[in-house]
Formats: structure tokens, sequence, C-alpha cells
């Protein structure tokens, strides 16, 4: 019983390796083909498996089924898109700060106001739970959505145009490669932060929160701030995913802050498995190469994508991960 | 927050008052659940409760553990009043408590249940990096534990695959990490076997010198073996207090609850 314990969850990790190592060695090929197309496909599954690496935190381990990571997603990608602007016009930010082109620069501005923006919103929503939660937090990211839409020197409804990458230090981040280097760099370190995150002390609170909320409040842990912490982080996450989502595409538009996009990251979570380390990597593999391939016979390849769904949720609730490895472990 | 005051000089002798319940009233519209109970708790007791279904007891306790505001009267804990305090932060000043449905993180281990506890006592439930499963001051705090209410054999049963009563004695066993002050117990022997129950009675009849207990239960040995006071709640009120043989030969008592026959 302990054996096969140990063994699956070994099983887990080789697998959990064995799709970062396919993701990056389809990112040397493809690139080494001058296939520049699929690397930058690849570096889209990385940045949605990053999205989708932040709520799972709050969404997998947490029990909060928040449908409003776009706002967060968004805003990475809208400050990533109007730092460009302002360096390649040498206008000043807003407020009179010096503008950047630098991602590390940009990337610290996305986790303030990312953190600040959870915090708010986590701080009101996380007093109801269930349905409640899941409209409420939909509702904040409707207001982010329709702000972006309104404020027509960003583009409002248009999408603001980055005209150049930002810069990561001294490299070519127009290079496909390198762009998919950083993108890559930053899944390991996100799926590395939050494979510490859950083993702690504090995962271990945020998961019985999940589990039994009486449970946890009983042995003296508020529920509250641990559950409204572990959104933040969250949040941040999906937002570092949304300042890449920006410079891959060279584009931001509101449809980085629509509901349907709080539902693709949710739609990453469940095809891989719910509270899986690799769930929304694999889920996020498994969307991208919908896309793209049935995308590419026809423009409703939403209806295969629903199909999907419908059959892992049905027959492997707890997704590809569940298929592969089987159930969960809790170490 | 204003309204508590810190006065511990004198709640570790025996015989102290370490849980003070005043005038504690509680209605529901027009039914009145809790009606000004004025009951205590002293150092080295046991304290059981009783009442027929429907007389207020889990309300009691609800109010107690802090998941019911009362309408009026107060609730203190070591001579902190606790009355609006919540759930956590009573935990956290020493009240450990029991339920009557058992109430764990199901999908953990006993000794993971155990260690939750004993980490929410050291008060480091913000630590993000360190793993929680595998640190030794959890693990030997919550084996010391599991031992001394010999469930060592079942620390690595998940809760949800543990027997009902196993259940009700790792909920003990998490109360009991908490180092806790005093101990509401709710229908600990539900459901337990005549054995398990009889180790059970052994078990809290020599915790009560170190930390004393306020009981519910039904199980009527249990209570005359336990008790060194009994009271008696119907229809919310507290109809009768006094020790075992004081509550055998009252005729309010047998009229209201033991019966007439």
């Amino acid at each position: 019983m302990l054996n096969s314990t140990h063994q699956k969850g070994f099983k887990e990790k080789a697998l959990n390796l064995i799709i970062l190592g396919l993701i990056f060695v389809t990112a040397l090929v493809t690139y080494w083909l001058d296939q520049g197309y699929y690397v930058n496909l690849v570096s889209r599954v990385v940045i949605f498996a990053i999205a989708g690496v932040g709520l799972n935190l709050a969404l997998g381990y947490g029990g909060m089924v928040s449908l409003g990571h776009a706002a967060f997603f968004g805003i990475g990608g809208y400050i990533a898109g109007i730092s460009a602007m302002h360096f390649s016009e040498n206008t000043s930010f807003i407020a009179g700060l010096d503008s950047t082109n630098q991602m590390l620069t940009i990337w610290l501005f996305v986790i303030i106001i990312c953190a600040l923006l959870a915090l708010f919103i986590g701080l009101i929503s996380l007093r109801t739970s269930g349905v409640y939660f899941i409209m409420i937090t939909l509702s904040f990211a409707q207001m982010v959505y329709y702000f972006a839409i309104s404020w027509p020197d960003y583009g409002g409804e248009d999408g603001l145009l980055i005209s150049s990458r930002n810069q990561f230090l001294g490299n070519d981040t127009d290079n496909e490669l390198v762009f998919f280097l950083i993108c890559f760099t930053v899944l390991l370190l996100t799926v590395f932060l939050s494979s510490r995150i859950i083993r702690s002390r504090f995962g271990t609170a945020l998961q019985v929160a999940r589990m039994n909320d009486v449970r946890l409040a009983t042995v003296g842990i508020r529920p509250y701030p641990i559950k409204l912490t572990a959104f933040v982080i969250s949040a941040v996450i999906t937002g570092i995913a949304g300042a890449l989502f920006a410079d891959l595409n060279r584009f931001v538009s509101p449809d980085m802050l629509s509901w349907q996009m709080s539902g693709e990251i949710i739609i990453f979570i469940l095809l891989g498995g719910v509270g899986r380390l690799s769930g929304p990597i694999l889920g996020a593999t498994l969307f991208v190469l919908l896309e793209t391939f049935i995308g590419g016979y026809t423009e409703h390849w939403k209806l295969f994508l629903g199909l999907v769904l419908l059959i892992v949720v049905l027959y492997a609730n707890g997704g590809l991960m569940k298929m592969v490895v089987g159930e969960k472990q809790h170490d | 927050m204003t309204n508590s005051t810190v006065d511990t000089s004198n709640s570790t002798k025996l015989g102290s008052t370490v849980l003070k319940i005043e005038n504690l009233t509680k209605r529901y519209g027009a039914l009145t659940v809790s009606d000004s109970i004025n009951c205590d708790l002293k150092q080295g007791e046991i304290h059981t409760l009783i009442g027929p279904n429907g007389a207020g007891k889990s309300t009691l306790v609800g109010q107690i553990a802090g998941w019911i505001k009362p309408d009026s009267g107060s609730i203190t804990l070591n001579g902190t009043n606790i009355t609006n305090m919540n759930v956590a932060k009573r935990s956290r000043l020493g009240l450990g408590r029991s339920f009557q449905v058992s109430c764990l993180a199901m999908e953990l281990s006993a000794q993971r249940n155990v260690m939750l506890a004993v980490q929410a006592r050291q008060g480091s439930s913000y630590r993000f990096w360190k793993p929680a499963a595998s640190d030794q001051s959890l693990i030997d705090e919550a084996d010391k534990i599991l031992d001394r209410l010999h469930i060592s054999e079942f620390k690595d049963t998940l809760a949800s695959q543990l027997s009902h009563g196993k259940r009700r004695e790792l909920e003990v066993a998490c109360a009991l990490a908490l180092q806790p002050k005093v101990l509401l117990l709710d229908e600990p022997m539900a459901g337990l076997d005549p054995a398990s129950t009889q180790g059970l009675i052994n078990f809290l009849q020599n915790l009560k010198a170190e930390i004393p207990i306020l009981l519910i239960e039904h199980d009527m040995d249990a209570v005359f073996q336990l008790s060194d006071r009994i009271s008696v709640l119907v229809y919310g009120k507290l109809i009768f207090s006094g020790s075992p043989d004081q509550i055998k030969a009252s005729p309010e008592v047998r009229k209201a609850y033991l019966g007439d026959d």
C-alpha cells in the first residue's frame, strides 16, 4: 500500500519531467528546423501553462474557482504593452515615471499591481464561496474589461500594438528561441515555486481550507487570510503570464481581459487535472494542439474542445493526469 | 476587542474557574434555545452537560466554540472575554474541541491531521518553503499524541478510511495537539463499541487533572463514571446542576430527563 503510493508519487514526478522535457525539445527541434511559427506556438503553450499554474494554486489547491483571472492576465499584458508604447514614443509612464522596456522591471510592476488588485478583489470575494465567489470574481474582471475598452489612450476596443518586444537584459527577444527560453524559465520557476508552496506548512493549511475549513478554524488557523494569500500569489503568477503573452503576440487587447479568457485558463486546469502540478501544462498543451490543428480545418474547433472536455470530465474526472498516473496523492 | 480583560493570575490553580458562561441567551425567532445560561468549568474537573434531544446542547456548544453568536451574555476563558472572538482565535487561546459529527481533513492521513494541529499551535502557517510532511518537529509531536491515544497503528490511514470510532479518537488527538486549556467534547462516545468507550473513559479520567473537560454526552454510564459535576439542560434552560449522586436523587431531573419510572 505504502509502496504503491510511493510508486505513484514517483510516476507523477517522472511525468512532470517528461512533459517539461518534451516541451523543451520541441522548441529546440522546431527552431533548428527554422520553423519560427512553431517555436512561438510552443511559447504560447508555455505561457498558457504559467497562467494555469497560477490559477491552479487558487482553484486546484485552495478550492477558489475564480472566473476572474483574466483580469490579472490582461493587466499583466497591458502593463507590458503600455510600457512598450511609452518606451517607443519616448514618453514618460503614468505619473511621470520613466518608461522602460526591460521585462524584469515591467514584471516587478506586474507583481505589485496584480498583488494589490488581487488583495482588493480577494478581500471582498472571499467573504463568499461557491457560486457567489465565481460570480463576484467574474464581475470584477468584467469591470476591468470595460475599463480597458473605454480608455482610448491605450487603444480602447482595438487594443494596443507593441512595435517591438520588451527586452530581457541584453538578449535579443525577437529571436523565437530566446523568447521561448525566457518563457520556459519562468514556467520552471513557477512550477518549482508552487511545488514548494503546496508542500509547505502554508500549502497544507491552504489545502485543508479547501477540504474542510471548519477543521482549519478549529485548530486555530483562520481560513480567510490563508485563502487570500494564495489568491494573491495565484494572481501574480497569472499576471506575469499575461505580460509574456502580450510580448509574444506584440499585441494586447481587451480580449485578454474577457471572461472567455478566464474560462480558458480554467479549461487548461480541468483538461490536465485539478490540483496537479503538471495539470495546467498538459491542459494548455492539449488546448493549443486542438486550437492549431483542428482550428486549421474549421473555425468551429471549440466544438471539439467541448467534446474533449466533456469526455475528460465525465470519464476521467481528474483530467489527463489521472488518466496517466492515477489518483492524486497527498504526501 | 475592547471588552477583553486578561486575568490569568490564578487560572492554573486547582478548582479555579477556567471557563465561565454568564447569562448566555440565544433566540431563533420566538424560540429561546439558550435561556440565560450560567455555567462554569473548574480546573481539574469534568463537567458534563446532559439533556434530551432538542434541549439546546449543540447551540450552546456552537456559542462556546464561536460558530454561533449569542444575543446576550458572555463567555470567559481564563479571564479573557471571548464572546466576540472568531473560532480560530478561541482555539489559539486554548479552547480545544471535538465534534458531534466527525470534522477532519478526510483526504489526509491521521498523522497529517494531527500534524496540522501541531503546526497551528506552533503558530507557523505562513511558512512557504520547507515541506511540512517531512518536518520532524511536526512528526515527533504528532506521533507522541497518536501514541497517547493508542491509535499509532492507524497513523498512515486516511481519515476517510478510519472507522467512526477511530475518527472520534483522532479528533480528540487533534484537540490535544493544541495543548488546550479547556476541552470541549461533543458526544465523544457516540458510535464507539463498548471496549473503545471504556478506553476513552479511562483516558479522559486521566486527562482531567491536566485539562478540564466540558463534556456533552448521552451515554449515561459514561456520564456517571466520569463526571464531577453534571448540569441538565432542558428547553434551553439549565434546570439543575450538581454531583452525579445529587442528579440521580433529584426528582426534577428524573421527571425532565431520566424518565419517571
